[in-house]
């Protein structure tokens, strides 16, 4: 009887690792092919970034630490590795690869080259826009026998001693049960004198057969159910990393913004901020994280911010704008918003904060209200002294005659004065703007400088200023825009009438060279020096030193500039103080940009 | 004779002030670069003095201060002309003792007058 339940604890125990293996095979091939229809539908760049960090591979490889994954390459369609992740000590085996569509997907045999194990190979195709790309190879070692024993051998042994026990329990019942039939059989031998005692054998047997075969479904049931909650565990695992993947992916997304964040609880208390912070402030995440912001943030100005918004006040956008003390040249602004909760946005979670570097913004908004106030006085000064003017020509009409003159005259000037400024500022903020287009034309250079010196002449001869033209005999042709040419011209040409002391001259003269035009204006002024000769083509400036008679507005040769830049060119000034400046356009010829635009 | 001095940039506002307030008994000069207004002050006491803001060189603003901070005892009174009576200014302008605006577009007819009005009491009194 001990020698049946030995035999039947054998049968059981052959049984259920006969079992284990079919189990792991097929536990093996569902991750497999889960594993490769998963990475296999995953868009291209994420399977193969950028970075060349195979960054997914690495994260399956590690989920999979319990199961015997040994590696995971990405091959391109001849088979050459593009991406490979192994465990250590692994090498991966070749294999080659067939384009055709129907065995994109497959599991292959294949041995290790390093130490000859079996491996299951699981492979899929990496598409790229709908096209083929490569595949995916995941490669599984075969699990050994001896590995599933070892593994589990205390659940073999808690199996083992029932079965033993229930063996023997059942032996004895039968034993009891058995007992009449065996005196019956005893009374039959008697009765008839002989008989083989082996007669009650097979019914033994008989029932011990069913009893295996109780067992062996009973063992089937369950390891079937382990099964199912082995695949539920996986599904399980497999979806819990692909959270933490993607939780990685907005987190990093978050560092990427070129905004600095800080999320406050409810209680004020930091529970993330971004790498951006460390960057705008200067402030550590480990320094203030999971600590009360208005106590850990270092800059007071934003600890106090911080403080205010979040309060049961700050609901709604607080800012501030601040400079922090150690970079003063930058002006950065941070919001408060409040963060509801998704399921009951009556209820909030904290607070997000939001720091920008405004610099730009903030130097362009002073920029523009420096602007605002430059233009509205240059326009009121001269509207003052024509108001001035105006109300003594009514007072004192009748008194003198020059004085009437006089103040026709101022009238008229202040008024051309005005339009300058209102043309220049028109044209400035076209070419500021953009939208100023350069209507090229061939220009015969002789004739627009003889213009430009008619156009002069009458201002010039009032202030006993003589303008002279200086030409070579031949000119070449350059594309220009005729009427911005004619203001740049224009304001080179005024200012140096206007900055010019009485009885001096004015020279315009151009020359050339093998590529470019040079147009010079020289004066007999006052000069320029130091600081004004370096700022003289700011806009908007004006000499202190400069002399205070002459009506200018400071956007004059700021213009000419821009519109020598416009044409490629440049406007340069050298000056010497006492004996007056020269001011020189530099433009290249038709030609030679013809020949530019064709090498390009 | 009362006594005007005037700082301007602007020589226009210069000529047109002088030609309306000296036929009406005022003594007038004038700097028009505002640097110079502090070496004016010490060889010419005026009783008003009448002064730009936007001016290269030195604004109206630091002008004002700087007499201020040399001479906190002045008795002259400071007419600032502006157009802009933006806040700003209106903050500085009346931090200032004895210091007024003056506001652009000037009308020379209506400074005299106020001119007059500021000195009538002081005549009066000199008169009586």
């Amino acid at each position: 009887m001990i020698g049946a339940a030995v035999l039947v604890i054998a049968v059981v125990v052959g049984l259920w690792f006969d079992r284990q293996a079919t189990l792991q095979r097929t536990n093996t091939r569902t991750q497999g092919v889960g594993l490769v229809r998963v990475l296999s539908s995953l868009p291209y760049e994420q399977l193969l970034p950028k970075s060349g960090r195979p960054q997914l591979l690495q994260t399956v490889l590690q989920m999979n630490r319990s199961t015997e994954l040994g590696y995971g390459v990405i091959v391109d369609t001849r088979g050459a590795t593009l991406s490979e992740v192994t465990t250590s000590g692994t090498l991966i085996p070749a294999a080659p690869q067939t384009a055709d569509a129907a065995s994109w997907f497959g599991e292959r045999r294949l041995i290790s080259p390093g130490d000859g194990r079996t491996i299951r190979e699981f492979y899929g195709p990496v598409l790229d826009n709908g096209e083929i790309a490569g595949y995916i190879r995941l490669g599984f070692f075969d699990a050994s026998p001896a590995a599933i024993g070892l593994d589990q051998l205390s659940f073999a042994a808690m199996l083992a001693l029932p079965v033993f026990l229930f063996a023997a329990l059942f032996h004895f019942l039968l034993k009891r049960e058995m007992r009449p039939l065996r005196e019956l059989g005893e009374r039959l031998r008697q009765l008839s004198g002989s008989g083989p005692a082996e007669d009650n054998e097979p019914v033994v047997l008989g029932d011990l057969r069913e009893l295996v075969g109780r067992f062996a479904r009973f063992i089937e049931i369950t390891h079937a159910r382990i099964h199912e909650i082995e695949a539920q565990r996986f599904t399980a695992q497999t979806s819990s990393h692909m959270l933490s993947y993607r939780h990685e992916k907005a987190e990093s997304v978050l560092h990427a913004l070129p905004e600095a964040l800080m999320v406050l609880d409810e209680d004020g208390v930091v529970t993330f901020v971004n790498a951006k912070l460390k960057v705008l402030l200067g402030i550590d995440a480990e320094a203030i994280l999971g600590l009360e912001a208005r106590v850990a943030v270092p800059l007071p100005e934003v600890a106090a911010f911080l403080a205010r918004c979040s309060g049961a006040r700050g609901m709604r956008g607080d800012t501030l704008e601040f400079s922090p003390a150690a970079d003063a040249g930058r002006t950065i602004a941070a919001s408060a918003y409040p963060l509801f909760c998704p399921r009951n946005p009556g209820n909030t979670l904290g607070r997000l904060v939001v720091f920008r570097d405004v610099t730009a913004e903030s130097l362009a908004r002073q920029a523009g209200a420096e602007f605002v106030s430059h233009v509205s006085h240059e326009l009121k000064s001269p509207l003052n002294v024509l108001k001035m003017y105006s109300e003594m020509l009514l007072e004192n009409a009748g008194d003198s005659r020059e004085l009437r003159i006089e103040a026709v005259n101022v009238i008229s000037d202040e008024v051309d004065r005005m339009a300058d400024l209102i043309n220049n500022l028109l044209n400035v903020s076209k070419i500021e703007q953009g939208s100023i287009s350069l209507d090229r034309q061939r220009v015969r250079l002789r004739d627009l400088l003889e213009d430009a010196v008619a156009t002069a002449a009458r201002n010039a001869t009032e202030k006993n200023i003589e303008i002279q033209l200086k030409l070579p005999q031949e000119l070449s042709p350059v594309l220009l825009d005729k009427n911005l040419f004619r203001i740049a011209i224009g304001n080179l040409i005024g200012n140096a009438v206007k900055y010019n002391r009485p009885g001096g001259s004015v020279t315009l003269s151009a020359d050339e060279s093998e590529a470019e035009v040079a147009i010079r204006v020289r004066d007999t002024g006052i000069g320029i020096e130091g600081e004004d000769l370096a700022r003289v083509f700011d806009k908007f400036y004006r000499s202190p030193n400069a002399n205070t008679t002459a009506s200018g507005h400071g956007l004059g040769l700021y213009l000419a500039r821009q519109i020598a830049e416009l044409h490629q060119g440049s406007l340069s000034v050298s000056s010497e103080l006492g004996q007056g400046s020269e001011f020189t356009m530099l433009f290249r010829k038709s030609h030679a940009m013809a020949e530019e635009s064709v090498r390009i | 004779m009362k006594r005007i001095l005037i700082v301007d940039d602007e020589p226009h506002v210069i000529r047109v002030l002088k030609l309306a307030l000296r036929p009406r008994g005022y003594e007038v000069e004038a700097v028009s670069d505002p640097r110079e207004a502090m070496d004016k002050l010490k060889g010419f006491a005026p009783d008003v003095l009448i002064t730009d803001i936007q001016m290269p060189g030195l604004s109206g603003r630091e002008l004002c201060e700087r007499i201020h901070a040399e001479m906190p005892q002045r008795s002259f009174l400071i007419l600032v002309m502006t157009a802009m009576a933006a806040r700003e200014n209106r903050e500085w302008v009346g931090r200032l003792p004895n210091t007024e605006f003056l506001e652009k577009p000037l009308s020379p007819r209506s400074l005299a007058a106020r001119l007059d009005d500021y000195f009538a009491p002081a005549a009066a009194a000199a008169g009586a």
